[in-house]
């Protein structure tokens, strides 16, 4: 260990490095001494140790190549797998061509973009798979949050037969419409995402079928 | 005119962090870090428009060697200006510039990186490594907010490039790249 002189000597040398490197300053005291040296070239590579890029964000490159993610627009995971199967690639298949181009992907990442799950919105990732899987980059890509399934609920809940059946259901349960609404919802996201999602009219007899059993059974 | 089976994107995400490193590193020796920007950006931009014919033994290597010398070229041009010798300004890590050369500095600042982490720091440690040593504050400003005196941040100064420097020599921990070795996933 040093000395305490060393002590205020290195924080000397330390102090007078206003934005420079630690070795940049205190040249003769550094040639004398070799054990001050190493202690300040370790100083700048601590420093050093500690330097990163900026973030995506506010990176220029980064932007022109596509690496910053577009809150717009995101990898559209069922046109994925359709387009994957067709090229002929397994999920493993198309990871290890990601890898080999670059990026860091596993097929862990690749089986969640096709069951909706952190579907990644950075345009040079869905350009990548989009070269992979030989399909234009737009049939990969759809507005964020535009899930079909849920955009197909969203007319059936809008539906006059899917509003009736909210308000049968709400008087059943001696709820507000609007919870009622909520829970059919729920009941029909569940129906959705088990096996192959049905039609709206199917959607709407199903409820229309629950409701009914309920109401049956209360007026018994 | 850019080489469409590079995946410059993917490249660039991946060793965008050693570019900026290496950039910043030779920069400071001029006191120029804000011109590290510039720096990658031209490295990348000269890469793009003239791609390797073949590919390279590293494109880490090669991404990082070509924004060393970008930054390089802006310490010159920084001195011209001011109308001092290029000799005049303080580059330590400035020169070699060949690809090997980089991965070994790489491989060094990777392994400080590690000890470090290695290094069990307390968190007055932890502090004065991260504001006084890394972040250059003054150390009076330092030591005001430790509540003890500035030359007593001296001696844990000491003590924590100390550790980090036996941290580094004894090395041999996950994480470290040897020097030369081709990436894995390099195209």
């Amino acid at each position: 260990m040093v000395s305490e002189s060393r002590d205020d000597e290195i924080a000397e040398i330390l102090d007078a490095r206003a934005g420079r490197p630690a070795l940049a300053s205190g040249a003769e005291l550094l040639t004398a001494h070799p054990e001050i040296r190493k202690l300040v070239e370790t100083a700048d590579l601590a420093w050093a140790s500690q330097q990163s890029a900026p973030p995506l964000e506010e990176d220029p490159v980064a932007a022109m190549l596509g690496l910053v993610p577009d809150p717009e627009t995101e990898l559209d995971g069922k046109a994925l797998a359709t387009a994957r199967k067709q090229s002929g690639l397994t999920v493993s298949g198309l990871a290890a061509k990601l890898t080999v181009r670059g990026w860091k992907v596993t097929s862990k990442d690749v089986f969640a973009w096709e069951t909706g799950r952190n579907a990644p919105q950075m345009p040079a990732l869905i350009k990548a798979l989009a070269e992979e899987t030989h399909v234009d980059a737009d049939r990969l890509r759809r507005r964020a949050g535009e899930d079909p399934e849920r955009a197909r609920l969203a007319n059936v809940v809008a539906s006059a037969a899917f509003k009736s059946l909210a308000e049968r259901w709400a008087s059943i349960q001696g709820t507000t419409v609007a919870l009622a609404s909520s829970a059919l919802e729920s009941r029909m996201v569940v129906a959705v995402h088990r096996g192959s999602p049905p039609e709206a009219d199917v959607l709407i007899e199903t409820l229309e079928a629950m409701v009914s059993a309920v109401e049956s059974t209360d007026n018994e | 005119m850019a080489d469409a089976s590079i995946d410059w994107a993917a490249l660039y995400q991946k060793h965008r962090n050693a570019m900026y490193g290496v950039a910043y590193e030779v920069l400071r020796g001029s006191g120029r870090v804000d011109l590290a920007e510039d720096a990658v950006q031209d490295a990348m931009h000269s890469l793009m428009k003239a791609p390797p014919k073949e590919a390279p033994k590293s494109w880490e290597a090669l991404l990082v060697a070509t924004a060393k010398r970008r930054a390089l070229d802006m310490i010159r041009s920084a001195a011209m200006t001011r109308g001092v010798g290029y000799s005049e300004e303080y580059a330590p890590v400035a020169l070699p510039t060949g690809e090997d050369d980089v991965l070994e500095r790489l491989e060094k600042i990777a392994r400080a990186r590690s000890a470090i982490a290695r290094a069990h720091l307390d968190n007055q440690e932890s502090f004065v490594l991260a504001q006084y040593i890394v972040a250059d504050r003054p150390r009076v400003d330092v030591a005001a907010d430790l509540g003890v005196t500035p030359a007593r941040v001296s001696q844990i100064s000491t003590k924590v490039l100390f550790k980090i420097s036996v941290a580094v020599e004894e090395g041999g921990t996950d994480g470290f790249r040897k020097p030369g070795r081709r990436d894995c996933g390099d195209p």
